[in-house]
């Protein structure tokens, strides 16, 4: 009975020989099948790998277009520093009509869209539009690499959305999964824009999907991780900032770092005030698109004139903060002025950026200022710029985008310095705390709001299955034998068969728990049917089914994988199949965004 | 997810040694009026006609001249088989394969491995020239039924 094949004849054996190396082939995949949920995980690198090469593009081209407008593609302040003053007006006013010129053409291809902070990439139900995303990356691309007064990360988030929105689609997913890859996207744009993989999948997690539950985390850190992979790959980049040594925290200190997070948080206040005052200022001249952005060019080129550090996002007058740690009140004063200007002359003017380091520059004066000022009373202790600045950046950050753990792990991996995490911490909840106590809005409230309505905001009891159902799922003939069924179950990743008669008929589900110990046996392949094998009294979901009236039917069964038929007129026709997962994360993103307009 | 596990027992519920039947469905509704005593099956029509209709989907003959006609029911816990062996053999498929023994199962629905166990056994039993001989030439009842409990399992 070992060996039954040697009874056979030899075409059939031969045959039988043939079926069992097949079936022993298909086995072993099945041993390395990803489950549904590690497959997520393979796409987060997939989205991860895409989006951080679409960051990567994005670097290049602004690298070369700077080149072109100024002759070097280094550190732009510095960069400016060596211009001529007629030079350091005219680069960001041209790159402004150029700007305009594209922003103009998206407007008139696809309508106008207020200006937005692009870090907070609008992720919707997973359509990250393609054409307009690139047409106001290019606009971006132009204010940046003339030294406009802007934020270059932005544009890369976006971007890596794109990337990773296309590649969701090309797999046709349900609308959660979907969703759940473009945030994956976004969350290696920032991951390559920062350097700082934790920050960028909890800034997605805390500030885009507003959950930092692990079914929605785990695929976003895989992203970051491939992204920041690639960048130090292609570019051996460190951290962000590279400091100097910070002082350890000490009791003594706290206080201070207390009253950092007060002024921060109240900063922080004051900054979204301001930012939305010159937007709305820009917009009372009534001067035509074409000429505001130049305008914000020619406003941030004549700040320039004075102090060249008025152009760029800030980045490197915050590296210099972070290293040379012994300006005086005047000057960081006067740098702070010029900044906040020029940043509010860019925003205004609806040139496409983002405000992330901007925001962090302003945090960071916050913080040097706090350690200057203290310094010139001899009878205080003697505070550390560098700790203060950094701890500045976290507090601004968390209070400005309401998201304390990613400003405490994004300003630990920008700097690499676990001296500075514990006073980060009191500063960050504090500044938090106060910021929440004056409103606590986000800066990236309005652009987490702009764009069409997407499918999670509707009410819940008005959201219909059909629209989160998932339409490619795998169907099989109720007379197809089993060896055929064990193909299609083991090829696909996919837990389900259903079992169609005539196409579109519910006949059962084939669950591969089921079936899985018999695969290998050829006696099995040739002589059982699918139908024989399916569980045909299994639940059926109606298209026209409310979410809930789904959770119910969800809550009634075992099954993970439910079909979802049409029920017009007499047979129920078969069109899709809803997965409990993609149930859950649906009806989670709904009600948090109707609680979110509640408040 | 549905439990899988087999949970089902394979019982013997009737055996015909000399089975006449001109087609397969006159073998099936002789098999089929054995199941009377099985708690949940269904009366000897109304199964018949739940067998035949899987047998129109696809023939249920299983090459070596046997069959495996089924139905899959709701209702029962155990997997019941009734067998019978034919003298002359009997026309099964349009292809006029004909079968001597054929094993009419009344499957629980809910339980789709005691189904492929079940086949697994059987298709192997079958294979095995000596063993597929020796219920051929089984002279009495008893003989078939220690044959099906050694190599089905059967109780």
């Amino acid at each position: 009975m070992k060996e039954p094949l040697r009874e056979l004849s030899g075409d059939a054996l031969h045959e039988m020989r043939r079926l069992r190396r097949v079936l022993l082939g298909l086995r072993v995949w099945s041993w390395l099948r990803p489950s549904d949920r590690q497959a997520l995980l393979w796409l987060a690198f997939g989205a991860g790998l895409l989006g951080s090469l679409g960051t990567v593009a994005f670097r290049l081209a602004g690298h070369a277009l700077q080149a072109l407008f100024t002759g070097d593609h280094g550190d732009i302040v510095a960069t400016f520093a060596a211009l001529e003053w007629w030079q350091r007006l005219l680069i960001p006013t041209v790159g402004g009509v150029l700007a305009g010129i594209v922003l103009l053409f998206t407007r008139k291809l696809h309508g106008p869209k207020s200006t937005d902070y692009m870090e907070a990439v609008v992720v919707g139900d997973g359509h990250v539009p393609v054409r307009p995303s690139l047409l106001r990356s290019l606009s971006a691309l132009f204010s940046i690499s003339s030294g406009e007064a802007i934020g270059r990360e932005g544009p890369l988030v976006q971007l890596s959305a794109v990337a990773a929105s296309l590649l969701g689609r090309f797999r046709r997913m349900s609308p959660a999964r979907l969703r759940l890859i473009v945030a994956c996207g976004a969350a290696a744009g920032i991951a390559s824009a920062y350097n700082s993989p934790l920050g960028g999948a909890l800034f997605v997690a805390e500030i885009v999907l507003g959950s930092i539950a692990m079914e929605t985390l785990g695929p976003l850190l895989i992203s970051s991780v491939v992204a920041v992979l690639v960048n130090r790959t292609l570019f051996n980049d460190g951290p962000l900032y590279a400091i100097g040594t910070v002082a350890g925290p000490t009791f003594g200190s706290m206080p201070f770092y207390l009253l950092l997070g007060l002024c921060c948080g109240v900063g922080a206040h004051l900054w979204m005030r301001l930012l939305r005052l010159s937007s709305r200022t820009f917009k009372l001249t009534r001067l035509p698109l074409a000429l505001r952005l130049p305008l914000g060019g020619a406003i941030v080129g004549a700040l320039a004139l004075w102090r060249p550090e008025a152009v760029g996002n800030g980045m490197s007058v915050i590296q210099h903060l972070l290293q040379a740690g012994h300006y005086t009140v005047p000057v960081l004063l006067t740098i702070a002025a010029v900044k906040i200007l020029a940043t509010n002359a860019a925003f205004g003017s609806g040139a496409v950026g983002g405000v992330f380091t901007p925001t962090l520059f302003v945090g960071a004066v916050v913080g040097a200022l706090l350690a200057a000022a203290a310094a010139l009373f001899p009878w205080l202790p003697a505070l550390d710029p560098t700790g203060f600045t950094l701890a500045g950046m976290g507090g601004f950050l968390a209070a400005a985008a309401n998201a304390p753990i990613t400003a405490i792990l994004i300003i630990f991996e920008m700097s690499l310095n676990h001296h500075i995490v514990l006073p980060l911490m009191v500063t960050t909840v504090v500044a938090l705390f106060t910021a929440r106590r004056l409103g606590g809005e986000s800066i990236y409230r309005e652009s987490l709001q702009s764009g069409g309505p997407s499918l999670f905001d509707g009410e819940l009891g008005e959201l219909k299955v059909a629209q989160f159902m998932r339409r490619d799922f795998l169907r099989i003939r109720p007379a197809a034998r089993f060896s055929e069924l064990a193909g299609l179950l083991l090829k696909s990743r996919r837990a389900h068969v259903v079992v169609t008669q005539d196409g579109s008929t519910l006949a059962g589900v084939v669950q591969l728990a089921d079936v899985e110990p018999y695969l290998r046996d050829p006696y099995v392949a040739e002589t059982v049917l699918a139908i024989d094998v399916a569980h045909e009294n299994v639940p059926a979901l109606d298209a026209a089914m409310s979410l809930p009236q789904a959770l119910e039917v969800f809550a009634r069964n075992r099954e993970d994988t439910i079909p979802v038929v049409e029920g017009t007129g007499g047979e129920p026709r078969l069109v899709g199949v809803l997965d409990r997962e993609d149930l859950y994360l649906a009806v989670s993103e709904v009600t948090r965004r109707s609680r979110a307009r509640a408040v | 997810m549905p439990d899988s596990t087999p949970t089902a027992r394979t019982v013997c519920a009737h055996v015909v040694l000399d089975l006449v039947a001109a087609s397969a469905g006159e073998a099936i509704e002789q098999l089929a009026a054995g199941f009377a005593g099985i708690p949940g099956a269904p009366a000897a029509r109304t199964l018949a006609a739940a067998v035949l209709e899987r047998e129109a989907q696809a023939s249920t003959f299983l090459g070596h001249a046997a069959a495996l006609p089924h139905a899959r029911l709701l209702g029962v816990n155990d997997l019941a088989v009734a067998f019978g062996r034919a003298r002359r053999p009997i026309p099964w498929t349009r292809d006029a394969d004909a079968v001597d023994l054929v094993f009419l199962g009344v499957v629980p629905a809910p339980q789709p491995r005691a189904h492929l166990e079940f086949m697994r056994r059987l298709a192997r039993a079958l294979t095995d020239a000596a063993a597929a001989a020796a219920l051929r030439a089984a002279p009495d009842e008893p003989a078939v039924r220690a044959w099906l409990r050694d190599h089905l399992q059967m109780q």
